[in-house]
């Protein structure tokens, strides 16, 4: 599905290219991925879509390369020039010492012999090679994603069916602007605000990912990383303090998100809602009597739900790539923060890495929302 | 339902009145009965106004660069509001009501000088995936694709990084990385027009192609594209404010409500006596850059009621 | 859609109970942070907690020249001596016997020679012996790694008269030969051969990068492996290869327990340690970099030390619960120096190139009256009352106070704008006045002082005639970086902190021109190069503090720059520590064996 894309923002999403509130999105869909021809198995339309997802990651890390090239050496080495005391012949020595004078496409040959043989090299910003940044920071990252993606579809949803459902009575109001306003919001500014209060004046949730005494019992000896995510590492290490630490400062990051993200599910759900109420099978379906709740469940809530679905996948994906903001903010070490530092400081290794690993979620995250698109509606055929 | 609004009109009117113009007042009512638009244009009228005024509203104290905030004397911890900061003011003493009045400039510059190069961007490489179709599609699309897959944010922040830091170079940035989505807006809606038999015709009688994508297709085309750019110089604004709160935009002691916001960072926590002290501080930039946006985003939200074909007669 | 409420509502009822419940695992407790803290309960009472916001760059002494890193290897490693107390001349001896001295005869052959019997019975962390043999590898394997952008290059100085173990395209140049012939074991002790005399040779020995390491667990670990042949494999090495990068065993009374990047670095008590027993039994260098963070965490002592910058010093002070130290002096300065040869090449800081009012040529700070003009025009005073707040001693010279051989009868040019526009009117025969100028300051962004400076001072010359602009901007580091290395800065705003206690150390960067900030500028004055030299190479004190002195004075005449002041800092700990001794070279984090806790 090559539908809009968000516009990246901790997944305040924008559907630039099409109206979300019609289906728009479905036209899209239909005639770039899918064709009205014969079924042609499923397994010879994954195997096409991984093919097309390698392309597309090395375009991806071709493009990327060739923009971070035009930055100058003396600039790119600056990652590894830790104090202010090196003098300028031994920053020469380090541009020598890292190839960055040498031409761009042996400078990207080289990279990517690197990664073939698995040595992703290594990151200034992460102090580690980027592979042991990784494994430090996307847990913390996907924890935060695992947490709130499921809320703000919820909240959206729900309060997408309300507001079609009473169309134009206050509730609906209400809920539009509650939409619209959320859906304006800096991100930033919403969580400075919420430290502030919760934080600042009251004391409670405070940033970060665990308190101090919590930090010591995960990173000391006697705890087993089995996932890297607190909550889960922590009922399987039978710690419910460390569970509950946790999840009292992933509190209002998450509270932040929702606030801002489902905004845009709320739209999209209700407008959605409102087309499929519009249809007339559904009218039908009430003229003959049928309950209004049972026709909203079944028949509306389902069809309706459709965009939806596209539109949680790439909500996920959104969230990957933007946590930038939040997780500064809450000073959270994931993936995000730990990009804004490599990509203020250059780190090329990092970057790169971090670029092909998000490009990778994108498309593979495309490739499931279609297919389970295509298990819900049989209108729809894989071509 | 369209018909007897068309009637209506050419009863009062008389049957000599051209469709468009009908149309157009039609757009304008229909516009205007929705309570939130008046809102949003009020906002953006409120901050036309600041833009316009600014020199009389906030007299700049160095005439050859406005965007200065002035500040009185090198304290680093930041004033609240008084008689001479009605608003406040940032740490090392800039009064934050002269940063929200210039920064409005700013904002607007964004937001429109974005949208609008995409626009003209998109519309260029729409027409000619679109139109032309065959391998120039083929190439247009599958760069399209690869832009898509790569993460905004961050490839902002290590392009603003390369360039030099600044508002300009945030445009720039913007304008690179948001050029897929018009053209594929641009590109559908023209898949979807040049196959209609209007088209056909105007072929089959010899115009040009150049003709043809100018008189005919663009016109009908470029609705979706003025709809997607309406709305998204909300969004264009936030995210460039979000690159200023990094750190890529102006420097500090200049006129960005991004950066504003990122000098509050340090005073979240006030002292002792008074954890909120600097509230001002956090509250007050956000506010202004949420209450732009919101405004954008109303009216952009009516303009799609309106203007989209989809939802016009509803 | 009820579920949602009660999940919602379940979230925040199980937030407001922890919040209000589980107080000694939130930083924050149940009564609003505005009431004291009344037990007087001391937290985790065997750790001592030290949070700042320095990032590790590596625990490898050959490597690490920066404050973190030297911190945390000063706790695991040891140098053969270091200073007494507060002392920045009396030393006392660690893994030697006695610190050499020529009345004890130690020191022979005019300066040259150094012999340090090495103590006996002292143990590594990994259970092996310190022997003379070990030494001598130690210092022999720092100084064959020698990575780029380290400290190495003190040691060579004295031994070799050299900087490096490599030439200007990289190929190695440093031999066994010369190893063994500089570094000698003769039987139980270790004897340097100098290249020459000099001077500040036993203040360089307490530098992180000449600390003892664990021979055997080095080479078992891939480091070098003591011959000529491996020298190639192990030089230069690239970030994070250095074999020492993240693992330590030293003689020190702190093990390495853990580091987690990016987090916090980890100790814990060496139990078979040669000296007094630490009290404290584990310590942890905490990397907080929010500031709002440190500092609820340091009022409710979660942690034990906070580091506070300068412009939070003055509501700090206010706070229960804590210790100050107050106006420590640290061997450091600020100054700000005037490129005398600018790059004109693609220089966007200098605009046109040229004095026609739009920008400057590449020597237009090269006419001394130019430099006078805006000397004058910098408003020290105001500097140190708004901007540094007091927290800094002013600075007239690179020699700060502290030093051997500072002058404290030397003060800087006064704040005259008269006398400025003097000399301004004066400089480039009246064409500057006449044309007016414009050009870009800049600052690296964070950094707030620099900022504000620069800034105060770009006020204050362009106040003088509206032809005058100067833009002050603030830059990403890799930008400033790549700027400075390519000398396309107008004006540079320089920081140096001591590697060792003597003036030699702050004198060739400031005023040699083969010195790191004057080589920058263009400054070439062959008697100052002189007399740096000799003043590292003179035994005799008195005829060094001819020489210093004579330096302080040039740098006033030659006026390439003006100094600003010397950082004063105060030191923030819970009020249960006991213990801390301020040294002017201490590192951040410092050595937790002057630690305790109790009331």
């Amino acid at each position: 599905m090559q539908a809009g894309a968000p516009f990246l923002l901790d997944g305040a999403c924008c559907f630039q290219h099409n109206n979300p509130s019609h289906h728009g999105c479905i036209y899209v869909i239909k005639s770039s991925s899918f064709q009205e021809s014969n079924h042609l198995s499923l397994l010879n339309y994954i195997i096409r879509r991984l093919l097309f997802m390698i392309l597309v990651l090395f375009g991806v890390s071709l493009l990327v390369f060739s923009v971070l090239m035009l930055i100058p050496p003396g600039m790119r080495v600056a990652a590894y020039v830790t104090s202010e005391k090196i003098p300028p012949d031994q920053i020469e020595a380090m541009i020598k010492l890292y190839g960055l004078n040498d031409p761009a496409p042996v400078q990207y040959f080289r990279w990517l012999a690197k990664i073939f043989r698995g040595d992703l090299g290594f990151s200034a910003t992460a102090e580690a090679p980027v592979l042991d940044g990784f494994k430090r920071y996307f847990p913390v990252t996907l924890e935060l994603v695992l947490y709130s993606t499921p809320l703000i579809i919820l909240v959206g949803i729900w309060l997408g069916t309300v507001g079609a459902i009473k169309k134009d009575r206050p509730a609906d109001h209400a809920i539009r602007i509650l939409a619209i306003v959320g859906y304006s919001l800096p991100t930033f500014w919403l969580g400075l605000l919420l430290l502030m209060f919760f934080y600042g004046f009251l004391g409670i949730f405070p940033p970060g990912t665990l308190s101090v005494e919590a930090n010591e019992v995960v990173f000391g000896s006697g705890w087993n990383r089995i996932t890297g995510l607190l909550t889960i590492d922590a009922i399987i290490n039978w710690r419910w303090d460390i569970f509950l630490d946790a999840l009292y400062h992933i509190a209002l990051p998450t509270i932040n998100l929702v606030i801002l993200d489902s905004a845009l599910i709320m739209r999209l759900m209700r407008s959605s809602m409102l087309e499929a109420l519009g249809q007339d099978y559904v009218r039908t379906a009430l003229a003959k009597g049928a309950p209004n709740r049972v026709v909203y469940q079944t028949h509306v809530r389902r069809n309706a739900l459709l965009p939806v679905i596209t539109i949680s996948g790439v909500l996920f994906a959104g969230l990957m790539a933007g946590m930038v903001i939040t997780e500064t903010i809450f000073v959270r070490k994931g993936i995000g923060w730990w990009m804004a530092r490599a990509a203020l400081q250059l780190d090329v290794p990092a970057i790169m890495f971090n670029v092909l690993f998000l490009g990778l979620i994108f498309v593979g995250v495309n490739l499931i929302v279609d297919l389970i698109y295509a298990a819900i509606d049989p209108r729809v055929r894989l071509g | 339902m369209s018909t007897e609004v068309l009637t209506e009109d050419m009863k009062t009117q008389g049957p000599s009145r051209h469709p468009g113009w009908s149309e157009f007042v039609f757009s304008m009512k229909r516009l205007f009965k929705n309570p939130l638009t008046i809102i949003g244009l009020a906002i953006i009228l409120f901050f036309v106004f600041l833009a316009i005024f600014a020199p009389i509203l906030a007299p700049p104290p160095r005439a050859h660069d406005p965007f200065l905030m002035p500040h009185k004397g090198w304290q680093i911890q930041p004033s609240p509001p008084s008689a001479e900061n009605p608003l406040g003011t940032l740490p090392s003493q800039y009064d934050i009501l002269y940063g929200v009045i210039w920064g409005t400039r700013n904002a607007f510059r964004i937001g429109i000088a974005v949208v609008a190069a995409n626009l003209l961007v998109g519309l260029i490489l729409g027409s000619i995936a679109g139109y032309f179709g065959g391998i120039l599609d083929e190439i247009v699309m599958r760069i399209a694709d690869i832009f898509y897959a790569i993460p905004i944010l961050v490839m902002a922040m290590a392009l603003v990084v390369a360039i030099g830091r600044g508002l300009s170079s945030v445009v720039v940035v913007l304008i690179i990385l948001n050029w897929p989505t018009y053209t594929r807006v641009v590109r559908s809606e023209i898949l979807v027009v040049r196959n209609m038999d209007y088209i056909l015709a105007a072929r089959a009688s010899g115009a040009s192609h150049l003709r043809i994508l100018f008189k005919h297709v663009l016109p009908n085309s470029i609705f979706s594209a003025i709809i997607v750019a309406s709305m998204n110089v909300g969004v264009t604004v936030l995210i460039a404010a979000a690159l200023s709160f990094l750190g890529l935009g102006s420097d500090s002691g200049y006129a960005d409500w991004g950066a504003m916001v990122a000098t509050c960072r340090n005073y979240i926590v006030g002292p002792a006596e008074n954890r909120l002290a600097y509230w001002y501080l956090v509250f007050i930039p956000g506010f202004t850059i949420a209450l732009f946006v919101l405004g954008w985003n109303l009216l952009g939200d009516a303009v799609r009621d309106v203007f989209d074909p989809r939802m016009r007669r509803r | 859609m009820k579920k949602i409420l009660v999940l919602l509502m379940v979230l925040a009822v199980a937030a407001t109970a922890f919040a209000g419940g589980k107080g000694e695992e939130a930083p924050a407790v149940e009564e609003a942070p505005k009431k004291v803290v009344e037990e007087k309960v001391i937290k985790n009472p065997d750790t001592f907690i030290w949070s700042s916001y320095g990032t590790v760059d590596s625990l490898d002494p050959a490597k690490a020249y920066d404050n973190a890193s030297g911190g945390c290897i000063y706790n695991i490693y040891e140098t053969l001596m270091y200073f007494k107390g507060s002392s920045t001349e009396e030393l006392e001896a660690q893994l030697t016997t006695q610190i050499p001295s020529v009345a004890n005869g130690l020191i022979t052959n005019g300066g040259k020679t150094y012999r340090f019997p090495i103590s006996k019975g002292v143990k590594f962390h990994s259970g092996n012996e310190l022997t003379p043999e070990v030494v001598a590898y130690s210092f022999k394997r720092h100084l064959v790694t020698d990575p780029d952008g380290g400290p190495m290059w003190m040691v060579f100085e004295p031994l070799f008269g050299t900087y490096g173990s490599r030439d200007g395209d990289g190929n190695i140049v440093l031999t066994m030969d010369m190893l063994d012939k500089a570094i000698q074991v003769q039987g139980d002790s270790v004897v340097f051969n100098l290249a020459q005399s000099f001077a500040p040779f036993l203040s360089i020995l307490t530098y992180n990068c000449v600390s003892v390491i664990d021979k055997d667990f080095a080479i078992a670990n891939g480091d070098w492996n003591g011959t000529a042949a491996d020298i190639a494999r192990v030089n230069g090495p690239e970030e994070g290869k250095e074999p020492l990068y993240e693992i330590a065993s030293g003689t020190g009374p702190y093990k390495l327990a853990r580091w987690d990047k990016g987090n916090e670095v980890v100790f814990e008590r060496f139990e078979d340690y040669w000296g007094p027993k630490p009290a404290i039994a584990r310590a942890i260098y905490r990397i907080v970099e929010e500031w709002s963070t440190r500092k609820l965490m340091l009022l409710q002592g979660d942690v034990d030390r906070g580091r506070v910058d300068p412009m939070y010093f003055e509501e700090m002070r206010k706070e229960p619960g804590l210790k100050v130290y107050q106006k420590n002096a640290r061997l450091a300065n600020a100054g700000i120096n005037y490129n005398m040869k600018i790059t004109s090449v693609d220089n966007p800081a200098i605009g046109s190139g040229k004095l026609d009012g739009r920008g400057i040529p590449a020597d237009f700070f090269s006419d001394k009256d130019v430099r006078l003009g805006f000397t004058y025009a910098f408003d020290f005073e105001t500097m140190l009352r708004e901007i540094v707040k007091g927290n800094g001693i002013p600075a007239a010279t690179p020699i700060c106070s502290g030093l051997p051989f500072f002058n404290p009868q030397l003060k800087g040019y006064p704040f005259d704008l008269k006398k400025a526009e003097e000399h301004l009117k004066k400089a480039w025969g009246g064409k500057l006045w006449q044309n007016g100028f414009e050009f870009d300051m800049l600052f690296n962004t964070g950094n707030e002082v620099r900022e504000q400076t620069l800034k105060m001072m770009a006020e204050n010359v362009t106040s003088l005639n509206p032809k005058f602009k100067i833009n002050v901007r603030g830059v990403e580091w890799a930008t400033y970086v790549d700027m400075q290395r390519q000398r396309l800065m107008p004006v540079y705003y320089i920081g140096w902190g001591a590697d060792y206690p003597d003036p030699h150390n702050f004198a060739y960067p400031y005023q040699h021109s083969q010195g790191l900030f004057a080589s920058r500028t263009g400054y070439n004055n062959p008697e100052v190069d002189k007399l740096i030299e000799e003043g590292a190479t003179e035994a005799d004190p008195a005829k060094r503090k001819a020489i210093y002195y004579k330096l302080q004075d040039m740098w006033l005449e030659d006026v390439i720059g003006i100094m600003l002041y010397q950082p004063v800092d105060d030191f923030y700990f819970k009020d249960w520590v006991k213990g801390f001794v301020f040294h002017p070279m201490q590192n951040d984090p410092v050595m937790f064996k002057q630690f305790s806790k109790g009331y």
